[in-house]
């Protein structure tokens, strides 16, 4: 299970492992409500994170795009190896904020 | 040559040898399997969401190949019609163009950065996936 917390004002999410598509939908049901709440800052570990297809990147786009429209954004941290290579590959690596 | 052929009648049977694809990609390939594993699923997910809607029997067959130390060959096939995108050689310009933003759609732009050749079937239901690692004219 993906770690979820609050940190002054910041939902913090740990991905590890495998993101599939179905875990994807998860992340989507778990942290949309946030944005409805009226968060719009999301932090995002994946140092862990050791996959990530299609779906995973089009829920992060997802989130990327109602969190900017809210004043917000999307942080990546951790990003390493292959899965860095997958986000240079998909020009992600200009779109998301990257520490 | 090394090969392997599955056969797969839904998403969630794929689902269930993902990983051991993923092992074998892993043992042939130790470095930038992961990569491909990535690819390799997309053009499953392809095949299992837009080849077989016509379908009342699903079926995709997947061939791995492995031919040397430095070349893979993997096909996916579906019983689909194919679609246009499929058909298009344009590689270029599906990758520049305003799919960065898109949320959907990306698993094809994930094969073709991937993969170092890809080819279509006339039809557009079978895709042919080459991949030259640590060899020459590897990516």
């Amino acid at each position: 299970m993906d770690n979820i917390r609050i940190h002054n004002g910041i939902v913090e999410i740990v991905l590890s492992g495998k993101v599939y598509a179905d875990k994807a939908i998860d992340l989507r049901e778990r942290l949309f409500p946030y944005l409805g709440a009226g968060y719009n800052r999301f932090w995002f570990d994946m140092t862990a994170m050791d996959y990530i297809d299609s779906s995973g990147i089009g829920f992060l786009l997802a989130i990327h795009k109602r969190a900017d429209k809210l004043g917000g954004e999307v942080v990546i941290t951790g990003l390493q190896g292959d899965m860095y290579k997958l986000f240079e590959l998909t020009q992600l690596t200009h779109l998301f904020k990257l520490t | 040559m090394e090969e392997i052929e599955l056969r797969f009648s839904d998403m969630n049977m794929y689902a269930y040898f993902r990983n051991s694809v993923g092992e074998l990609l892993k043992d042939w390939f130790p470095k930038g399997h992961t990569l491909i594993e990535i690819a390799v699923n997309e053009a499953l997910n392809n095949a299992f969401l837009h080849g077989n809607r016509e379908s009342a029997k699903p079926l995709v067959v997947m061939k791995v190949s492995k031919v040397d130390e430095h070349n893979l060959v993997i096909r996916v096939k579906d019983l689909g019609q194919g679609f246009s995108l499929r058909r298009s050689r344009d590689k270029r310009a599906r990758v520049k163009a305003d799919k960065i933003m898109s949320e959907s759609g990306r698993g094809l732009l994930i094969m073709e950065q991937v993969f170092d050749d890809i080819y279509y079937n006339e039809v557009g239901n079978e895709v042919t996936m080459v991949k030259r690692i640590g060899g020459q004219g590897a990516k």
